[in-house]
């Protein structure tokens, strides 16, 4: 078995910052009464508060967490203290045969993954036709109306907007924006809304910031001409252009669907806090595919995202995309066997070629905004200015790329670098890289960057 | 030009196509072919269309700019290895503020199991290390952090404090003492003395005429590593030095020099001040007995020489007992043994028996700990008077002679601390006692704990719970499974969370102590 965990890993699946600590108060053989693992599971007994000891089980296949505790913490202390162990010192843990209630457990779970297969195929085989037909079609016309009312109208307001110049946006309260974003909520177009919302936090971005409001206005105001030419794009980009409005797709019906089976790297991972949801976003690379992928997981606040896709790891799987011109999201449709340690990455050689992915993404779908970059053989370099430090990467050719503000984990990258070229893997959104992962020949590590004022 | 165009579209959409209407210049190529294919409206359209379409041209084009600026070199190879993956967990928790105190010994197990840090945790080690509370510990750091954390400190100012490498060539030790900071270049200093005096103390004279008074007092200090009779001619030349700062820092190195001239010059006052005859108790018994005067003023010399002129005003001993006090600090002990044809208990017993006891005693404290005298050290511990210094003079002794003084006290207080802080010695020791425990001692100060624990009124031994923590950090953690047993449950547990943490402690130090070496 290799040994797959790191306890930055682990520490990364934590759900907040007290769960981690707490978690490492639990990383010591001798809070625990037994400690036990097999070739999928691990598991054991820590004594808490109560008479009889909590019993704390991962299924290591994915990972999936279960424990006796009363904590609505996802993975609980426990869960995050055993698998540190794992990470740590792993011969804490007796190799042996699950004892009973951890097989009844891995017995269930394996149920019910099969069942929830079973009825997916069934629902697969059966078609769609159980649902009232006409009652949705009904339904799906009556919403296409009131967006096509509601772009209509956006579209006007951009208007005026250009009209009057932007020059006066700067004066504006945020209700000028919030209005029409929330017209468009109304209007059953929440992804338009998004858009909308997102210009009008731009006025206060800083140097620059007319140049950039105008090239969102601009793409924008082609996704309104998108939508009024729907018919005569193709498939593709209607679905392209259907997601961003805010059309979604229901997920048993992307599963229906061809998946591609390769080794998928799990290349990083962020977590986004959006109104009332937080979105997880897990960027995999296929091996023989060499195609990038997106895994959305959301949560409400408080609970938990889902753990199984764990960066630095690799699994061999099969993948569904979402349908769409240059398709990144997918779901996970099945994996077989436990993940094991990420290999090496087929990333580009130089930034000019690492570049030429986006910019053929773009050509395919103009409205994708973060976009996977993987390079090698660059090293992270500072830059004072009057704004004070900014870090970017080097390449082999001296040529540089801008790091995002947002990245705070400079001097970690820097350290892992110490001056030598590594692999980097983020997000790229036009302007900055976000860094997610950096590898060199003998380590993977990933990056989280604090998202808004909510990390705990 | 697709600038140009950009330019016109962002100067136009400024000022509102209602007060603007220029005319864009064209585009040609591929780019004017799209162009054209938008559906011509009106001007607000178009202006935006085009605006959309000519920023997709410009992010798709974009070349990452050139920049040929020399990069500092990349980081030496570390000869050390790494540490394991727990022992990097546990300075991961350690670093995140978990038991933040032990951090001095996980790196001190890390540099005898020749270990450093994983690259990941440097800049946490190294923002720890900044901080103030570190100051006396930077020395620890530097093994562990290897070339990658020095070469990372270099790159930042915050850091500076760990840039000098530990196999660094005697150039890049010349430049740093040149041009680095007050911290690095102290530490520089020492590293040199400890490996050649001399040169460490050229470094400084060569340098002494630029530094600032409060540099040069700090790195006069640093000598003291190291510290030589060749040392005396520069430390003597010091004394005229135009800061109080740096005469009184060389006045301590001077103390400190057994055959210098200093030291006569001191022991030459004393000879003047205190007699001292044995007289005949009974056969074949003679007892010390010293005649003491204090000295009646400060004459220009003895100013020199970094006596006091103005004593703080709450000294019980006085001005004059002060400088009493301060003559005998700078003379080795052994300068009486020999004159007296007396030990060191016996000095110190003849001084209880005068009048100035406190002055004497307060002198021979300092002599003792500037001389190492651990036979003087020890007879002033065993008298017990409330104002010496235990920790410094229990430092002194051999470890199982100090714990042997503790475990003696303990026995003449019955086994157990006692009920308040105020008449509880064997507890003022204890606490002072800053140095690791022994096994053996561990266990006799754990049963100590558990009586007090099971007594009715342990719940008001609030000074024990306080201090629990700190004694887990010098606790041998060989002890630490047996420490768990038998302590009073549940809710009869006086000391309740104090006890939990300071049990948790000594486990986690047993079992990064273990970690470390394997």
């Amino acid at each position: 078995m290799p040994d797959t965990w790191t306890t930055e890993q682990v520490l990364d699946l934590a759900p907040d910052a007290s769960s981690a600590k707490a978690g490492q108060g639990l990383a010591s053989p001798r809070k625990w009464l037994s400690l036990g693992r097999s070739e999928q599971a691990a598991w054991g007994e820590c004594q808490g508060s109560g008479k009889t000891p909590y019993q704390t089980q991962i299924d290591l296949s994915e990972p999936a967490f279960r424990c006796s505790c009363p904590s609505r913490k996802f993975p609980c202390k426990h869960g995050l203290g055993l698998l540190l162990l794992l990470a740590g010192q792993p011969a804490s843990l007796t190799e042996g045969e699950p004892p009973g209630w951890v097989a009844d457990w891995l017995a269930s779970r394996a149920q019910r993954a099969e069942k929830k297969a079973q009825v997916a195929a069934d629902k697969a085989e059966r078609g769609d036709t159980v649902a009232d037909a006409a009652a949705q079609a009904k339904r799906a016309a009556s919403r296409l109306e009131r967006v096509t009312a509601g772009l209509q109208e956006l579209e006007l307001w951009l208007h005026d907007l250009a009209r009057g110049g932007l020059a006066q946006v700067q004066t504006q309260p945020l209700g000028f924006w919030e209005s029409p974003a929330s017209r468009l909520v109304d209007a059953q177009a929440p992804g338009v809304a998004r858009l909308v919302r997102e210009l009008g936090t731009l006025p206060a971005s800083g140097a620059g910031w007319e140049e950039r409001l105008l090239q969102r206005l601009g793409r924008l105001v082609l996704l309104l001409e998108a939508f009024k030419r729907l018919d005569t794009l193709s498939p593709e980009a209607q679905e392209d252009v259907r997601s961003l409005i805010g059309w979604t797709r229901n997920q048993e019906e992307v599963l229906a669907g061809a998946g591609v089976r390769d080794q998928w790297t799990v290349l990083g991972q962020r977590v986004e806090d959006e109104e009332r949801v937080r979105v997880q976003r897990t960027w995999l690379a296929g091996a023989q595919s060499s195609r990038f992928a997106l895994v959305l997981s959301f949560a409400a606040f408080g609970q938990a995202l889902d753990p199984s896709l764990v960066p630095g790891t690799a699994f061999d799987g099969e993948l569904v995309f979402y349908p769409g011109a240059f398709p990144l999201r997918a779901i996970v449709k099945s994996r077989y066997g436990a993940p094991s340690p990420a290999g090496g990455l087929g990333a580009a050689a130089s930034l000019r070629q690492a570049l030429e992915g986006p910019a053929t993404a773009l050509a395919s779908n103009p409205w994708l905004e973060q976009q996977p970059l993987a390079v090698a053989g660059v090293r992270p370099v500072t830059s004072h200015s009057e704004r004070g430090m900014s870090w970017r990467l080097r390449d082999c050719e001296d040529r540089t790329l801008p790091i995002s503000p947002r990245f705070t984990q400079g001097w970690q990258l820097l350290a892992l670098s110490g001056g030598y070229p590594v692999g980097v893997f983020g997000e790229w959104d036009g302007r900055h890289l976000l860094p997610l992962a950096a590898w060199t020949p003998t380590h993977y590590v990933t990056y989280r960057s604090a998202e808004s004022g909510n990390a705990a | 030009m697709p600038r140009e165009l950009w330019k016109t579209l962002l100067a136009q959409a400024l000022l509102g196509t209602a007060r603007n209407s220029m005319e864009a210049p064209p585009a040609g190529g591929p780019l004017g072919e799209v162009l054209t294919r938008l559906e011509a409206g009106d001007p607000e359209g178009r202006l935006l269309k085009t605006a959309g379409v000519l920023s997709l041209y410009h992010q798709a084009g974009w070349e990452p700019p050139q920049d040929t600026a020399a990069l500092p070199d990349p980081a030496p190879e570390d000869e050390r290895a790494c540490c394991s993956a727990g022992a990097a967990q546990h300075l991961g928790a350690i670093l995140s503020g978990r038991f933040t105190e032990v951090l001095p010994e996980w790196l001190e197990a890390a540099s005898t199991a020749r270990v450093r840090a994983p690259e990941s945790l440097l800049p946490a080690l190294l923002d720890e290390g900044s901080k103030g509370r570190w100051s006396g510990e930077r020395h620890r750091f530097l093994p562990v952090l290897g070339h990658r954390g020095s070469w990372l400190a270099h790159q930042n100012s915050d850091w500076s404090w760990a840039t000098p490498a530990e196999t660094a060539t005697t150039d890049e030790e010349d430049q740093l003492w040149q041009t680095g900071g007050r911290e690095a270049r102290g530490l520089l200093l020492e590293r040199v003395r400890a490996a050649d005096p001399e040169r460490g103390r050229r470094m400084l004279e060569n340098t002494w005429r630029e530094d600032p008074a409060a540099d040069r007092a700090a790195f006069l200090a640093r000598l003291q590593v190291g510290l030589q009779p060749e040392d005396e001619p520069f430390l003597e030349s010091c004394l005229d030095d135009r800061s109080t700062e740096v005469r009184r820092a060389a006045a301590e190195l001077l103390a400190r020099l057994p055959g210098s001239a200093y030291c006569a010059r001191m022991l030459a006052r004393l000879e003047a001040l205190i007699t001292a005859e044995r007289l005949q108790e009974g056969r074949n018994v003679s007892r010390l007995s010293l005649a003491v005067t204090l000295p009646q003023e400060l004459d220009p010399g003895m100013k020199r020489d970094g006596l006091s002129p103005n004593p703080p005003g709450n000294s019980t001993v006085g001005r004059r007992g002060v400088w009493l006090s301060e003559l005998l600090s700078a003379v080795p002990p052994s300068a009486w043994y020999d004159r007296w044809e007396a030990s060191p208990a016996e000095i110190v017993a003849a001084a209880v028996r005068t009048e100035w006891r406190k002055a004497l005693l307060d002198g021979w404290s300092v002599a003792a700990q500037r001389y190492r005298d651990a036979a003087l050290a020890e007879a002033l511990l065993r008298l017990g008077m409330d104002e010496t210094p235990w920790g410094e003079l229990l430092g002194l002794l051999a470890p199982e002679t100090a714990e042997g003084i503790i475990l003696e006290q303990l026995r003449k207080e019955h086994g157990l601390f006692g009920e308040s802080e105020g008449a509880n010695q064997v507890f003022h020791l204890l606490r002072e006692h800053r140095r690791p425990w022994s096994a053996l001692f561990t266990r006799e100060i754990l049963a100590a704990l558990r009586r007090n624990a099971h007594l009715k009124t342990a719940r008001s031994h609030w000074y024990l719970r306080s201090e629990l923590k700190n004694f887990a950090l010098y606790a041998s953690p060989e002890v630490a499974d047996e420490a768990r047993q038998g302590w009073p449950e549940g809710d009869q547990n006086p000391w309740g969370n104090a006890l939990e943490s300071f049990l948790d402690l000594l486990h986690f130090r047993n079992e990064m102590l273990q970690e470390l070496s394997r």
